[in-house]
């Protein structure tokens, strides 16, 4: 198993930060850590990279102790850290020496990651010259430059501009295909949807909700039904206990009922087209990781206030 | 150690690229050339005043001449003056005694002499200038009058001219200080302290600043997963040091190539220039850089001690107050030590890991301190090193990733106690 935390403890004085972290990550991909303000995921994060040390459980990268290991890291934190004052392509070579790579590779790996990312025309400037953007791409740089086994982004698409986005979905994606073992810490449910085959959720140090994210969404079946139609149909929909959800420009979303919301949707499926309305769209989905996190964590704040 | 160097080399690369440094090293050098270029003026003004026998010093001053001994206790006084180029002014009446003084109150460049008789037939000089800040070389009154004086004297017993003018001249003089009295090199000593004190003070100040830095714009996430604290605070301390270290000697060389080529050599300076032989320039830089490593680990934790700039001044008062302190402690101690022939207070200065720094250098340029004293400083010295690079390091890798309002001593003293 290449990354392993078992037991992962870590307090601060009085407060847990985090608390029996268990996370496996078998196979390369993408791993998404997801949590609130305070959940524990940086800590994580920092006791991972060997930054903090755990109170208690272990953290083995193919069996052995981090950061002992070896293991090649790469680390993109949420606040972004790049030495203003300093030349971009001076202070990525200063990163990728500190991280033992010898000079000339050094400087292949620092013009190769700046082409790539379309930023070679920066090399010799300073970096508070540049773009907000441009700056996270440099910092995204400095975490590539070593060619890591492991990659942890934290929020990596935080005030990124699309074009911008999209060119570090299509790295994350590139990076997943060659076979790097990424996680990604994101506020933004969308991408972790996108990306993660699996997932862990905190919530003030502790693991609220774990697994195969497909299983997970499979595990709460259907909750909603998206609706484009005639407006007759929206009226019928009622009738079979669809409770209107959302009005969109050119599509309805219904709540399912929690029993039997799959033959309901069925039943209501075969009224419209004996009514002769044939739906544009009939789409049954399930909860996005978004509405999951929201019931997650608000029914484990609801617990926490109930025990406080 | 390879992680170290390359944190070193960034560090000294970014130093001396910064236009603070190079603005710095300007002034230094510029002040050091204006100091060649002036000293030698200044050494002009008395060192040479009574040397030349025809000295021209007194072109241009007045000089009102009233004898009152009745008997020209000095024959041709008035010529002698004039021989030293001064427009002289015989009185012939006490009653005009008023009007010149009133003159010479008013005047800088004015001064009223007068003979009065004395005791056993000696005459009295009585010489009136406008201030005791008068620039009015009075000396040169004195000397001339003496010499006249005295060659009146000696014709008067019948001694040949000759002989009087091989008698009037002052023998040659060559003065050596060996005592621990040597002003020159007590102001050498002086002035390098506080050199030092500035290079230790300052370039430790950069450390903080620079760890500061690197905490409050979150550089040091990125470097901790490169690298252990400890290592990036050693090479962040040793390229902070080796840019001290390159201003300090590049300084002192360069002082030292202009004095060479821009001051004259024996007399003409008021001062001697200090000898320091290599043995002794050695130990300086030794001190200089053990002082600045002391100096540095205690900063570095200041700056581990914040998560924002504004923060730093009051993280570092506790360290700067010990710096200020260790500085004007062994200064004081050695120039109480120096003009008292040495005292306990100065040698506990010298054994004071704190104060070593400061006192030692000035010591080696004053007098040469005992040996088992000087290895006994450099002892405690080394050890205190030691022990504050331990407990920095532990402090800084305990702090550096906290956020938030600034560090307490006692959270960081609980922080390092738990780690």
């Amino acid at each position: 198993m290449p990354l392993e935390l078992t037991s992962l403890t870590k307090r601060f004085g009085q407060k847990v930060a985090v608390e029996d972290l268990n996370l496996t990550m078998a196979s390369p991909g993408v791993y998404g850590l997801i949590g609130t303000n305070g959940a524990g995921k940086t800590t994580t994060i920092r006791m991972l990279l060997g930054m903090l040390p755990a109170d208690e459980g272990t953290a083995l990268w193919n069996g052995t102790p981090i950061p002992k290991s070896g293991l090649r890291y790469g680390y993109m934190p949420e606040e972004r850290g790049i030495y203003m004052k300093t030349k971009v392509a001076e202070q990525l070579l200063y990163f990728a020496r500190l991280r033992g790579m010898r000079k000339a590779d050094a400087q292949a790996a620092v013009r190769q990651c700046l082409e790539r990312l379309g930023v070679s025309e920066y090399a010799n400037m300073q970096a508070e010259k540049l773009s907000k953007g441009n700056q996270q791409k440099i910092q995204l740089i400095s975490t590539l430059l070593h060619d890591p086994e492991l990659l942890i982004l934290d929020e990596p698409f935080s005030g990124l501009d699309p074009l911008n986005t999209q060119l570090f979905r299509d790295l994350i994606q590139e990076m997943a295909a060659q076979g790097k073992y990424i996680i990604l810490s994101s506020h933004q449910m969308s991408v972790v949807e996108e990306y993660c085959r699996e997932i862990t959720l905190m919530h003030r140090g502790k693991t609220i909700l774990q697994g195969d994210l497909r299983k997970i969404k499979a595990g709460y079946g259907h909750t909603k039904l998206v609706l484009a139609a005639p407006e007759e149909a929206v009226q019928m929909a009622e009738g079979f206990g669809l409770r209107l959800c959302e009005r969109r420009a050119d599509e309805t979303v219904f709540t399912l009922p929690a029993q039997g919301g799959d033959a309901q949707a069925e039943g209501f499926l075969r009224a419209l087209l004996a009514a002769n309305l044939l739906p544009v769209k009939f789409l049954l989905s399930e909860p996005t990781l978004h509405e999951i996190f929201i019931e997650k964590v608000g029914s484990a704040a609801g617990e926490g206030g109930a025990a406080a | 150690m390879k992680q170290v160097l390359t944190a070193a080399a960034f560090t000294f690369k970014d130093g001396v690229r910064k236009k603070a440094f190079i603005i710095t090293n300007i002034i230094l050098m510029l002040v050091v050339l204006v100091a060649c270029i002036l000293l030698p003026k200044i050494g002009s003004g008395g060192g040479d005043l009574l040397a030349g026998e025809n000295s021209s010093y007194g072109a241009g001053l007045t000089c009102f001449l009233l004898d009152e001994t009745g008997n020209t206790a000095i024959p041709n006084a008035e010529l002698a003056l004039q021989s030293a180029q001064l427009r002289v002014t015989a009185l012939d009446s006490p009653l005009r005694l008023e009007g010149a003084k009133a003159h010479v109150r008013e005047n800088d460049d004015a001064a009223l002499v007068r003979i009065l008789p004395g005791e056993d037939g000696v005459p009295l000089l009585e010489i009136y200038t406008k201030s005791m800040m008068s620039a009015y070389p009075t000396a040169l009154l004195i000397r001339q009058l003496n010499d006249q004086y005295r060659a009146a004297q000696l014709a008067a017993y019948g001694v040949p001219d000759a002989a009087v003018m091989q008698l009037l001249p002052d023998l040659p003089l060559q003065t050596e200080y060996v005592g621990n009295d040597n002003i020159s090199n007590m102001v050498a000593g002086g002035a390098l302290m506080f050199l030092m004190f500035f290079a230790i003070y300052y370039y430790g100040m950069a450390v903080a600043m620079s760890v500061a830095t690197e905490k409050s714009s979150r550089v040091m996430e990125t470097l901790l997963v490169s690298a252990k604290p400890g290592r990036i605070l050693l090479g962040k301390c040793l390229g902070s040091g080796a840019l001290g270290f390159l201003q300090f000697t590049g300084l002192l060389v360069f002082s030292v190539a202009s004095a060479k080529l821009l001051l004259p050599a024996g007399d003409a300076l008021p001062f001697q220039l200090p000898d320091l032989s290599l043995g002794k320039a050695l130990l300086i830089l030794l001190y200089f850089i053990l002082g600045y490593a002391l100096f540095a680990m205690l900063n570095s934790v200041c700056g581990a001690m914040v998560s924002k700039m504004e923060d730093i001044n009051s993280a570092m008062m506790p360290v700067n107050l010990i710096t200020v302190a260790s500085f004007y402690g062994g200064y004081f101690a050695n120039l109480a030590g120096g003009l008292s022939g040495g005292g306990s207070g100065g040698k506990l200065m010298l054994l004071i890991p704190f104060t070593s720094p400061f006192a030692v250098p000035y010591q080696l340029l004053s007098e040469a301190p005992d040996a088992g004293l000087l290895a006994g400083s450099l002892a405690l010295l080394l050890a205190a090193i030691a022990l504050v690079s331990f407990i920095s390091m532990r402090v800084y890798a305990a702090s550096v990733l906290h956020y938030g309002e600034r560090l307490k001593w006692k959270d960081l003293a609980r922080m390092v106690g738990r780690k």
